[in-house]
């Protein structure tokens, strides 16, 4: 079984990734030279001067993270043409911001926003709520960190062949990411962005070549699967429940990810309208030479490889390896094994997944910085430091938050598309405080609070109804929809309570 | 605090201030438009056979998400208008 692993990476790969690491030092280094003042807009916003090129990258970079390369690959693998449904729920990530973005971009503006809990303080006045948003964003960043960390735990073995412990790897490049940021803040982190989101580009079409060229063409994989019996559901379209599960995919996904507060700071950096209305309209095409190409791949080697289970058992698997997500593995092994040009551009494609993973995770890293600091310490344990002695404890924050999430990557054993569906059914109970918030004027705090609580009451009484004995089994989900979309529903209708409570000022 | 409304006397939509400003979210022709393209995007529609190879209702698929990100491109680029001019103020924080 090709585990990450039994890559042949020499000294060469290495060396070129030995220099993207120290690229990334020299720019947190020009990042700090540049800085402006010790405000927390210049530290975790750059100043909210961010051009069209940075802008697009890093959103871009922070978007696609390594589970596009890892989790979609291997989610299409299981599932077959099935997984195109990641590219209507990346599509509808851009959607989404459509619904809120126009109006949150001009109030961040006049009122100087830094993290999305300043948003819901001005909107709703109220400190429980913002603690309760703070805290529910700071949880899904956390565990969305913990997957990047992971993943990169799974390259590094990958690049370094075990030649370095894989704890020393992961913890090495954590401390990178840490410097990088702590020198330039989100200044660092978008230019670091800048260049991983260009890898990230290259690397997409280097996969998409190797996949056409080492497997063979779509249609030819099609054929293959259909004439398995074992496959031929693959190509088949989702049935009553999976259509429910489509749906409930799409919505959680689309709605949830818009939100991340990371994507909302980036919304709050933007140099001017014109600038993220163009960046925002290139993104809603990404999914297309994105997550088609990770689904592509899943699909053509369930064709060349319909039954990695059987090939995992027989070969002796690692005990971290879930047989799906090595699909990208076994086509990367494939390519080296065939040339020398195979091998580099097999490199230069771990580059990319590397730049993937450590984009995404040093935006969110500074994001639950941003709201650690700014809307807990800055709040309530030292409502009187200023600007300069928040952004220091924001350093101390982001270094402190990283050692128990490195401490859990190394330990963490389990598939990488739950940890992104774990967080999501908590994240989108926020949905109606930013959605409905900035548009209905005559929803109240209350509402909303007694809508999350109420949202997260069913969503983890339903996650968990064998554990509480409320069931003979937990309902992750229930006819096909995510526990966190009924918890959804059940909030969104509390919140709707409102309107009726307030006749004369119906609309929204 | 204000119990009716949150806090909202506080809170007031840009477009109120702002002619110029124009919502997307606030077209109902856009809600529509989504919505069409929803509906188009789930695999109900009785759609055999393959194109090109592949499954039609996959590909079926991949173009309505295609159509999706065109219509998506267009509504960010003309429906959405913002005139605030390119900011180059320093940047103080919100202390």
């Amino acid at each position: 079984m090709a585990t990450i692993e039994a890559l042949p990476f020499g000294p060469g790969a290495l060396a070129v990734v030995g220099f993207y690491v120290l690229s990334l030092l020299a720019i947190g280094g020009y990042a700090y030279a540049k800085k402006r003042d010790d405000s927390l807009g210049d530290f975790y916003l750059a100043g909210r001067s961010m051009g069209f090129a940075v802008l697009i990258l890093t959103l871009y970079a922070t978007q696609y993270s390594g589970n596009t390369f890892l989790g979609f690959s291997g989610a299409a693998y299981r599932e077959g043409l099935g997984f195109i449904l990641s590219i209507h729920f990346m599509t509808a990530i851009v959607v989404a911001y459509l619904f809120f973005a126009p109006k949150l971009y001009r109030i961040s503006r006049e009122h100087r926003f830094i993290t999305p809990g300043d948003f819901i303080y001005h909107r709703f006045q109220s400190r429980v709520l913002c603690v309760l948003v703070t805290l529910l964003m700071v949880y899904a960043l956390c565990n969305f960190t913990l997957a990047q960390m992971k993943t990169l735990g799974i390259a590094f073995e990958g690049i370094s062949q075990g030649r370095i412990p894989m704890w020393v790897g992961v913890i090495g490049l954590a401390v990178v990411m840490l410097i990088y940021e702590s020198l330039g803040g989100m200044r660092s982190v978008a230019w670091t962005d800048t260049i991983q989101g260009g890898i990230l580009l290259l690397g997409f079409g280097i996969l998409l070549y190797l996949a056409l060229n080492e497997i063979g063409s779509l249609p030819q994989a099609v054929a293959k699967l259909a004439e398995n019996p074992a496959t031929v559901k693959k190509i088949m379209p989702p049935d009553a429940q999976g259509i429910r599960r489509w749906i409930s995919f799409f919505l959680m996904v689309g709605l949830g990810a818009a939100i991340y507060p990371q994507a909302i700071q980036r919304i709050y950096a933007a140099r001017n309208a014109a600038t993220l209305k163009r960046s925002l309209a290139v993104m809603a095409f990404l999914p297309l030479t994105t997550t088609v190409v990770a689904v592509l791949v899943g699909v053509l080697m369930a064709a060349d490889i319909p039954d990695l289970q059987a090939l995992a058992k027989a070969n002796g698997a690692g005990a971290t390896a879930i047989p799906s997500e090595t699909v990208f593995t076994l086509l990367c092994l494939k390519v080296m094994q065939a040339s020398e040009f195979g091998y580099w551009l097999v490199v230069l494609l771990f580059a990319a997944l590397l730049a993937a993973v450590m984009s995404t995770a040093d935006s969110a890293l500074l994001s639950i910085s941003s709201m650690v600091t700014k809307d807990i310490y800055g709040k309530y344990i030292n409502p009187n430091a200023n600007q300069a002695r928040l952004t220091r404890v924001g350093r101390w924050v982001t270094w402190g938050l990283m050692i128990p999430i490195v401490w859990t990557a190394l330990t963490y054993e389990g598939n990488l598309i739950q940890l992104l569906k774990l967080k999501f059914e908590l994240l989108i109970q926020c949905v109606p405080a930013i959605y409905l918030g900035i548009h209905c004027k005559w929803l109240t705090a209350r509402t909303v609070t007694a809508g999350i609580l109420a949202g997260l009451a069913v969503t983890l009484g339903l996650s968990w109804a064998g554990m509480l004995g409320l069931s003979e089994v937990n309902h992750p989900t229930l006819w096909g929809i995510h526990s966190g979309m009924i918890g959804l529903a059940v909030n969104v209708m509390i919140c709707l309570t409102d309107s009726f409570r307030v006749p004369r000022d119906f609309s929204c | 605090m204000n119990n009716q409304t949150g806090g909202g006397e506080k809170f007031s939509a840009p477009s109120r201030r702002n002619p110029e400003f124009s919502d997307p979210a606030s077209k109902p022709w856009v809600w529509v438009g989504y919505a069409l393209l929803f509906l188009a995007l789930l695999p109900i529609w009785p759609i055999t056979g393959n194109w090109w190879g592949i499954p039609a209702w996959a590909v079926f698929a991949v173009l309505v998400s295609a159509l999706t990100s065109v219509f998506t491109a267009f509504v960010i680029l003309r429906v959405w208008k913002d005139s605030d001019e390119p900011f180059s103020g320093r940047d103080d924080g919100d202390d």
